[in-house]
């Protein structure tokens, strides 16, 4: 499974890599950093009918994101 | 954390704002213009010599304080910066020689459409072109790379100068220049400007409200929520203006704008263009430096560099109109920013982000 790496990236570049991983990937985690891009990618990627699991350790978020369907 | 659908709400509290400064003393479709009044304080602090356009503007203040303590509060203030800081600066300085070529920056023109100014209208079209422009590069991979938790005295800074330039401005005036006519002698009361400008940045924290991100994340993404408070902005504002005898729809006759359709538009296309580069309107990069974010107090100072420049060399246009010298300015300044964004897309991937 692809793991994208977007610590320490600010937004919107964090959408734009899960944008276009998820045009040709159906599951895939991706790492960030910052309430921001947390909470951008989360509202991006349950647009998109994806589920989102978050994993959360200190200042860093690990999101676990499935398509749905 | 603000929900997406109190982003209207902003717009308007945003729009009310402006409405209020105006009423109190501020020029005319200008209540909280970012690049006028960075452009005024850069004045204040003598580093342009264009004697109509120096204070210290406490909205500026205001909004860097506000955010600070929000983000304090929410406990997101977080020093950080790193990413890309000399791009970032002369992106900065680029996003105001086309903002002052325009006369405003993304939140004025949306001002300056509520006061029937169509100029404005024309200026939108630019700025959309701009942000396309934009898109196309996030599109194909442009990047500044990452940025890196550093010394809280880093994120500090910018606070600490503004709570000093308060003190100068309260205490200390004649440490300041002053335009004595223009529209930087147009001031609302200095309580009520700092009040506003607290109120706005703390809200612009919470809220992530940026004037690029409405037409970017439309476009790009199909995410209409900041679209929402633009539109919002432009209603409120439109509506106060009519109540208060402001609109008058027309190209002549407006406060602080000129009526060059070509320049206008090219002006707001760099402003678009910048903003998207950058991550966000120049609202945004002051909101986000009160936050601890150096990569947008760099954008600042670069604007603010900008601003000086645009003055000293007389780039600047007026309501006269563009300067002899603004289209050589504002060829510099697409040439550089397009280099950035050509190099940073196409030609910088060695270690770029991305997959593990």
């Amino acid at each position: 499974m692809t793991i994208l790496d977007a610590r320490g990236i600010s937004c919107p570049e964090p959408m734009v890599m899960l944008k276009q991983a998820l045009n040709n990937q159906r599951e895939l985690t991706l790492m960030l950093d910052s309430k921001n891009a947390l909470a951008n990618c989360e509202e991006y990627a349950k647009k998109q009918n994806c589920t989102v699991t978050i994993k959360t350790e200190g200042d860093e978020y690990e999101l676990h994101i499935k398509a749905n369907g | 954390m603000v929900k997406k659908l109190a982003l209207p709400a902003v717009g308007a509290l945003f729009a009310i704002a402006s409405l209020i400064l105006v009423a109190c003393g501020n020029p005319g479709n200008m209540g909280l213009c970012v690049a006028c009044f960075l452009r005024d304080t850069a004045g204040a602090l003598g580093l342009h010599g264009a004697e109509a356009v120096q204070y210290a503007r406490p909205e500026i203040i205001g909004i860097v304080l506000g955010a600070m303590i929000v983000s304090l509060i929410t406990r997101e203030f977080s020093s950080k910066g790193g990413s890309a800081p000399i791009t970032r600066f002369v992106l900065g300085a680029c996003v105001m020689v086309g903002a002052l070529i325009f006369l405003g920056c993304p939140t004025r023109m949306v001002l300056r459409i509520a006061g029937g100014d169509l100029n404005a209208i024309v200026g939108l079209f630019g700025f959309a072109a701009g942000i396309f422009g934009g898109i196309f590069f996030l599109n194909k991979g442009f990047t500044l790379k990452r940025t890196y938790t550093i010394s809280k005295t880093d994120g500090f800074a910018l606070p600490v100068m503004s709570l000093l330039l308060l003190v100068a401005l309260l205490f200390f005036p004649m440490l300041l220049n002053f335009s004595e006519a223009g529209p930087g002698a147009m001031r609302a009361p200095i309580f009520l400007a700092l009040g506003i400008g607290l109120v706005m940045g703390g809200v612009g924290f919470i809220s992530r409200l940026c004037f690029v991100a409405g037409i970017r994340d439309s476009a790009f993404f199909k995410n209409f929520s900041m679209l929402f408070a633009f539109v919002a902005l432009l209603v409120v504002a439109t509506v106060g203006n009519i109540i208060m005898g402001n609109f008058n729809l027309g190209l002549e006759g407006h406060p602080v704008a000129h009526t060059d359709g070509l320049w206008n538009f090219l002006g707001l296309a760099l402003v678009g263009l910048g903003s998207v580069l950058l991550g966000g309107c120049p609202f945004r990069q002051v909101v986000l430096a009160g936050g601890g974010n150096t990569d947008s107090v760099t954008a600042v100072f670069g604007m603010i560099f900008g601003a000086a420049l645009a003055h000293n060399l007389s780039l600047a246009s007026s309501a006269a109109g563009v300067s002899e010298r603004g289209p050589v300015g504002f060829a510099v300044a697409a040439v550089l920013m397009v280099g950035i964004a050509v190099y940073n897309t196409f030609f910088n991937k060695d270690k770029k982000a991305g997959k593990v």
